[in-house]
Formats: structure tokens, sequence, C-alpha cells
């Protein structure tokens, strides 16, 4: 069984981003103090962060469901916006650095998901667009 | 966020503090474009004390990055903290834009950079 150890409900923009990510900080702590831990909690926090910039820019949602479970195999983070249904690309990759344009300035976010967490699923039911990241830590 | 100008020699140190992200990144950049405005083309960037970067901060360096290098400037980063450099890492920022292991390196390469602008 998956607990869920913190939740949030936040009107979209980019300071509750910033603040939501270190409620989220403080609770994976909680749930997982040991030092080895620590850098896996920084990658599920780049990839929700990525996520919740995603919602406060694309979703057009009045207000972001945020929640986050512990479960025995590591973190669950899940967040849910109101909006039109988006279906993720087949392929992400990374933006061509050598491209004819030069250096890209976006385009990083989902990239940035895909690696920084072991699982990604993006689900659409009653009107929401449900992203669910997960990542693997060991208890001991 | 914030933002220390100090000068080392006849090049500018800005040094971050704080969340580099989507909240933050238009304040990093018109702080940056405020220095290329006043002629500081050569900029040392220390990251050390930035506490977390996101695709808006990693966006803000390469549009910055850009800009010094289209004035005929040059901006190099140090130090960044292991959390931060992931980002340039797995991205391969890294690779483009200019990155120093101290603050002697970077002042080194904007010596470097100076001499070729000289000489071209």
């Amino acid at each position: 069984m998956d607990n869920t150890v913190f939740s949030t409900k936040i009107e979209p923009t980019f300071e509750n981003v910033s603040a939501t990510r270190l409620a989220v900080e403080a609770a994976c702590k909680k749930n997982y103090p040991q030092p080895a831990a620590e850098p896996l909690i920084g990658e599920l926090l780049m990839a929700a962060t990525e996520a919740m910039n995603n919602a406060v820019e694309h979703s057009g949602a009045k207000e972001v469901e945020i929640e986050l479970a512990a479960g025995a195999q590591g973190l669950i983070f899940r967040i849910k916006a109101a909006g039109k249904r988006f279906d993720p690309p087949a392929e992400i990759g990374f933006p061509d650095l050598d491209g004819p344009d030069g250096l890209p300035e976006g385009g990083f976010g989902l990239a940035i998901i895909r690696e920084m967490v072991d699982a990604v699923d993006y689900a659409y039911n009653d009107g929401k667009n449900t992203i669910t990241l997960t990542k693997y830590i060991s208890k001991s | 966020m914030e933002i220390k100008i100090g000068m080392d020699g006849d090049f500018v140190i800005a040094e971050l503090s704080g969340d580099l992200v989507a909240a933050t990144a238009e304040q990093f950049k018109s702080q940056l474009w405020k220095l290329l405005e006043k002629n500081f083309m050569y900029v040392v960037l220390e990251l050390s004390k930035v506490t977390f970067m996101d695709s808006s901060g990693l966006g803000a360096c390469m549009a910055a990055h850009k800009a010094f290098n289209e004035k005929k400037g040059a901006l190099v980063c140090t130090k960044p903290s292991e959390t931060v450099a992931k980002v340039f890492r797995v991205t391969r920022a890294d690779q483009k834009l200019n990155m120093a292991g101290n603050r002697l390196e970077a002042v080194m390469f904007l010596q470097n950079a100076v001499l070729k602008a000289r000489q071209s």
C-alpha cells in the first residue's frame, strides 16, 4: 500500500511551484532520511518541478493538485490539472544543441522528467491530466 | 534569488544565490542584460550558491551565453553544486556553455577571450 505523505492544492504560479517543491522535499526527506537517498530525492524534485512548471505554463487550470506517496518501492509524485488532454510525444529526447538555430533555450522539460525518474505515467480522466512520477528508493 | 555583482580586475563576478528557476529566470536575464548594456562584456557567473535549477534556469543560462557571444564578450560559469551540475550534464549543456572549475580558471578563460577578441 502506498501512503500519502503530502498533498496540497495550489494556484498555478511559478512562485507556488518553488514553495511546493520545498514542501515536497521536506516530506521526501522525512520518509527517507538516510544520506544515500538525497541525490535520488533531488532527481525526483527536478522531474516534479518540470511537471509543475508545465501545468503552470500549459494547463490553463485554476487549481493544480499535488500528491506525494511513499510506497514499498520508493516515492510517487502525482500532479493533476484540469485542461485539454495532453499526450506526450512518442519519443522524448533532449533538444539538439548543434542545430542550425544555435543553442536552444527551451524544450528540455519532458526529457528531464523522463531522465530523472524510473517511471512516468500520463493519464487523462474526468477532464484532468494526471502525471505520475515514480522514483525507486530503497528503505535501507 | 540574489545576484551579487563585484569586480576582479577587469572582469565582472556575478555571484548567484538561491533558486535559478522559472520564477526567477527573467530577473536573472534582466540583470545580465544590464551588464551587457553597460558594456561589461566579460563575466564570471559563480553558481556554487545556487540551490536549485530547472529547465527555465538552464534556458536562461543558454540565452545569456548566446547574448554575450553575440556581443563578442564571454560568460563563464563556475562551481555549480552537484544538483545544478546534474542538469548541465544530462542536457549536455556543460559541453556548450563555458564552464570553469574555479575563479582562477574562469579569469584565465576570460583573459584568453579578451586576447582572442583583440587579435581578430
